[in-house]
């Protein structure tokens, strides 16, 4: 059996036939979230005579996964906005064929030399640069905002959502995974959801490119606080720009453990960026709904993470862990919002 | 088990995490090793409280049933709310509680979504009860590592 280097090095050849001496190496694997397996490895090889090299990522579907997602989607979106104002690294190819590499997969260039950790940003020399990480967080969320998602050529790959559905369409969708996968009964959530389905938001601004896990932890940065790409777009899709900013505000991403999001600045400083970079307003009412709505789907992203370790063949601790860490802090957090903690 | 299974976990969750996971290479099997030690942090915090807090929170939701019954307007729920405030722990082991606390949670939910849209005081008390409860259980699982 061909090892996982010598997979890549004929897959590669593949893909690009005028190279000769292909060889890959230094291949390891590294944290890239349960939902695929990441490796980095150097890939070395000829073109006309002329030797070249290229530090590039390898996204391989595990047996089970964090998350239920679509490669072709975070693939289009990385396509889309490569180049753009919105940073992320540059994909190479797509491939849904598991025979090449015994899953499906992806591949991109590795963007090299800069640190994506949601604790070590609460450090120096970091933590002296929180303010200018957040501006630029905060602006490209905002930016992606002004993206026309059918300038981008993303409709058809991602479903289309009229303004006034977008909120039923999420909601509907993380409550039946709630449904599928929830192992012990979760009462907070439940009532939040029967809130939220009494008291919708109004219909998006607009219909945008979401993210779908925009926050601390993926995004790169380094020591300057520069922020180099965004990552991470497995859970991306059309719908109300409103949700990522929610998303991006919840308490279960404050681990410095104190009121700021993210671990970087206040809430309200967040939400001023934002609407300053996107042009858009954050109506107080509509954020709120959209908060508690990143309750709901946090919740339901580490009960199928606590389903998935023990029912599916991913053995993954971090699927024990997100679910241990993070189950009540998500439940403390919907409470928040909901003006029940006490 | 002597010594104590908290600090035992504690001990070598910090020997892992400081000594040990510097050390590991390759950065993957290092990040894994880091979650298995974070992981018996949280046990070690979970081990001693484990049976406590979920018998309390039985009890504490057979007493909230106990007082919502006379006011539930569907009989089933009427029934069943009655029958489980009868209930009691027997096994105590954290398994056999957990498997209560899942029922009577599940009831929970079906008690909270009958009284939260009806206006009436007694309703109303109840509703108040059970999201203090709901508050409380949040606090009884807390975890001093947690986020928030």
């Amino acid at each position: 059996m061909a090892s996982l280097e010598e997979s890549l090095v004929s897959y590669i050849a593949l893909r690009m036939p005028a190279a000769e001496d292909i060889r890959v190496d230094q291949l390891e694997q590294i944290s890239g979230g349960a939902s695929r397996q990441t490796y980095r490895f150097r890939l070395s090889y000829s073109e006309n005579g002329e030797a070249r090299e290229r530090r590039l990522i390898l996204r391989r579907d595990p047996a089970g996964s964090l998350i239920d997602t679509d490669r072709r989607i975070e693939f289009a979106a990385y396509k889309a906005f490569h180049g753009t104002d919105v940073p992320v690294p540059e994909v190479l190819w797509l491939e849904d064929d598991p025979r090449h590499l015994g899953s499906p997969f992806f591949i991109s260039v590795e963007m090299t030399g800069f640190q994506t950790s949601p604790t070590r940003i609460l450090m120096e020399p970091y933590a002296a640069h929180h303010e200018k990480i957040a501006e630029q967080k905060w602006s490209i969320l905002g930016r992606i905002t002004r993206h026309d998602p059918r300038r981008l050529g993303l409709v058809g790959t991602m479903e289309w959502v009229d303004p006034d559905k977008c909120w039923k369409r999420e909601l509907d969708y993380w409550e039946g995974v709630l449904d599928s996968d929830e192992l012990i009964p979760q009462p907070i959530i439940r009532a939040a959801i029967r809130w939220m389905r009494r008291n919708p938001p109004p219909p998006a601004q607009k219909v945008c490119v979401v993210h779908g896990d925009f926050r601390t932890g993926n995004f790169l940065y380094d020591e300057q606080g520069r922020i180099h790409g965004i990552l991470d777009w497995e859970m991306a899709h059309l719908g109300d720009p409103l949700e990522d900013l929610g998303w991006s505000l919840s308490r279960v991403w404050c681990w410095a453990q104190d009121d700021r999001r993210g671990g970087l600045v206040s809430r309200e400083r967040a939400v001023a960026i934002w609407e300053h970079a996107s042009g858009l307003r954050a109506d107080p009412a509509a954020l709120h709904w959209w908060e508690l709505f990143a309750s709901v789907k946090g919740q339901g992203i580490w009960v199928s993470s606590a389903h998935a370790w023990e029912t599916a063949e991913n053995k993954d601790p971090i699927l024990i862990l997100s679910a241990w860490s993070l189950m009540n802090s998500q439940d403390r957090a919907a409470l928040e919002l909901m003006g029940h903690l006490r | 088990m002597r010594p104590p299974v908290p600090i035992a976990f504690q001990t070598i969750a910090m020997d892992l995490l400081m000594r040990v996971v510097p050390a590991i290479t390759p950065p993957y099997h290092q990040g894994t090793v880091g979650m298995i030690a974070t992981m018996m942090l949280m046990t070690a915090e979970e081990w001693d409280r484990a049976a406590s807090r979920r018998l309390e929170e039985n009890n504490r939701l057979r007493e909230i049933f106990a007082e919502a019954a006379p006011i539930v307007t569907d009989p089933a729920l009427k029934r069943r709310m009655a029958e489980l405030a009868e209930t009691r722990d027997d096994d105590l082991r954290v398994s056999a509680l957990e498997s209560s606390n899942c029922a009577l949670r599940a009831a929970l939910i079906e008690l909270h979504a009958h009284v939260e849209g009806r206006a009436d005081p007694q309703a109303r008390m109840v509703d108040d009860v059970i999201w203090k409860e709901l508050a409380r259980s949040t606090e009884r699982r807390r975890l001093s590592t947690a986020p928030f």
